[in-house]
């Protein structure tokens, strides 16, 4: 099943409203073959099984190598996998670990571009600009070229862009490295803020002490994922971490217009037609 | 609507990208001058004892045959780095909603954009360095520019096959140099095997331009015929490379 990342998808249901689970994926294996004789395959993934529900924030730990990045991008559509069942409901915002921006466009003009790739028109593409900018305190740099942006900056951009279609399900990979202390209490206080508008966030962290910030992990080992639900005195604590504006911003985003409802299970209906 | 906006958008993209970056203006104004000219002066240098098979004189021959190969060497290694630098960002693109095809769309238009640049720079310089002037300078600008067409095309498909700066840019000047020996005329060969140098019939164009102040109409069919080859095999490379994510 192809991912929906928000263009040309009018008329089609909303996820949030329709499907407890946003990303499902069963049975899922993957190899990676060498092409080269006398190099042997990889077995990265073995009947990995993983659900992400509206409103779940979902940590997926494991050390490095063990193939986050690559479960990641089978669940972001990116990448085949070689067995096993992968459903999205709604759209998908994957945030790569890599950038994947053109270097020598502004931050304006990348907001722009993907704005255009989502199908959002020019208002829509300013106000998520505005509102990401703000929120991840980026937006003295809105006129500067990518590749001379430092590299903090640049994350906050590849996570913007993932961010600015407001989609029902996002896929982080390592999201806030190279962030500031404030930043990254901002992306946490962002990513409580849009638990609660029910949007599914799946996050790849190495950082352990983040555990009690998700509702449930998944540890990679050897291929196979093991589920951890995270105790109720552990779950999310949803006040704000950082100066508690953020979530105010962010509020006033979604709620702008006065369209956009605010308790997570209705969807807005600002930002990319769905 | 949405398609002609997101082309709209992607072309601007990848053209202020280009002409943002000092070093392709730089080049972009300096190689097909310094090209016309070191042809020009070192072909001039032969005694004309007819050693070469040269339709005008030496000099002529050398400048028109600088600036195909500075048209073509400056188009396709500016369609390789384009290539090279956006294609995962491209592939991030078209998950985000641009369709392959408009991606592809995007990329032909600015190498389109680019390649007219160049051969109007290469034009200038050719009418700025003859003595003898150019004949029909228009003419000679559009075998210039089916010239740099061709080789942005080519540019893109080797930096798709293969996406690296320097061995993509020592493939491509040593097929533009090459392609434009059998292309200049200046040596007697079988025309069956000259035919196939992507080269060969914009040379021709801007050969008559320059020398005959004619549009040599019988070597465009042919060349455009390049360009749509070219650009079909484009996009299929174009098209897997995106598909795999990014990766040839």
């Amino acid at each position: 099943m192809s991912a929906r990342y928000g263009a040309d998808i009018e008329g089609e249901a909303n996820g949030r409203e329709e499907a407890e689970s946003v990303v499902t994926a069963s049975g899922v294996a993957k190899t990676y073959d060498s092409v080269l004789p006398f190099r042997r395959s990889v077995d990265v993934l073995e009947n990995a099984t993983l659900e992400v529900d509206r409103g779940e924030v979902v940590g997926i730990m494991g050390e490095n190598g063990s193939g986050k990045s690559t479960l990641m991008q089978i669940l972001a559509g990116v990448l085949d996998h070689d067995d096993g069942d992968v459903d999205r409901a709604g759209t998908v915002g994957w945030c790569p670990q890599e950038p994947r921006l053109y270097d020598r466009l502004t931050v304006d003009e990348t907001f722009r571009l993907f704005g255009r790739a989502y199908g959002m028109d020019d208002d829509e593409i300013a106000d998520a600009r505005d509102w990401l900018v703000d929120v991840l305190d980026f937006e003295r740099f809105r006129d500067r070229r990518v590749d001379r942006l430092s590299g903090g900056n640049r994350r906050k951009l590849t996570l913007s862009v993932s961010l600015m279609h407001d989609p029902d399900v996002l896929l982080l990979d390592e999201p806030y490295t190279g962030f500031d202390w404030e930043t990254f209490l901002a992306f946490w206080d962002l990513t409580a803020e849009l638990r609660e508008r029910g949007v599914g966030v799946a996050v790849i962290s190495h950082i352990i002490s983040e555990r009690d910030r998700f509702d449930v992990i998944y540890e990679l080992h050897e291929g196979h994922l093991h589920r951890q639900e995270v105790g109720e005195d552990e779950t999310v604590d949803s006040d704000p971490t950082a100066d508690g504006a953020s979530c105010e911003r962010t509020a006033a985003f979604f709620d702008r217009g006065g369209s956009a409802a605010t308790d997570g299970g209705d969807a807005p209906e600002q930002g990319v037609s769905r | 609507m949405n398609a002609s906006r997101r082309i709209t958008t992607g072309v601007r993209a990848s053209t202020v990208s280009f002409f943002r970056e000092p070093l392709n203006v730089a080049l972009l104004l300096a190689l097909p001058a310094l090209s016309v000219q070191i042809y020009g002066v070192s072909l001039a240098q032969f005694p004309d004892v007819g050693l070469f098979d040269a339709a005008g004189s030496l000099e002529t021959t050398g400048r028109i045959t600088g600036a195909v190969f500075a048209t073509g060497a400056l188009a396709g290694v500016l369609g390789l780095f384009q290539m090279i630098s956006a294609r995962n960002a491209d592939h991030r693109l078209s998950l985000c909603g641009f369709r392959p095809v408009e991606l592809v769309g995007s990329r032909f238009v600015t190498v389109l954009a680019v390649s007219l640049v160049i051969s109007a720079v290469s034009t200038g310089t050719l009418v700025a360095l003859l003595s003898t002037g150019v004949g029909a300078p228009l003419a000679a600008l559009a075998g210039l520019t089916l010239a740099g067409l061709i080789y942005g095309l080519l540019g893109l498909v080797v930096g798709t096959a293969l996406p690296r700066e320097l061995e993509g840019s020592l493939v491509l000047v040593m097929l533009a140099d090459m392609d434009n020996v059998f292309a200049s005329g200046l040596f007697d060969i079988d025309e069956s095997i000259t035919q196939f140098a992507p080269l060969s019939h914009p040379h021709e164009i801007v050969r008559q331009a320059v020398v005959d102040g004619t549009l040599a109409t019988g070597h465009v069919l042919p060349a455009l015929a390049h360009v749509f080859a070219f650009a079909l095999l484009g996009v299929g490379v174009y098209a897997t490379t995106i598909a795999n994510g990014g990766d040839a």
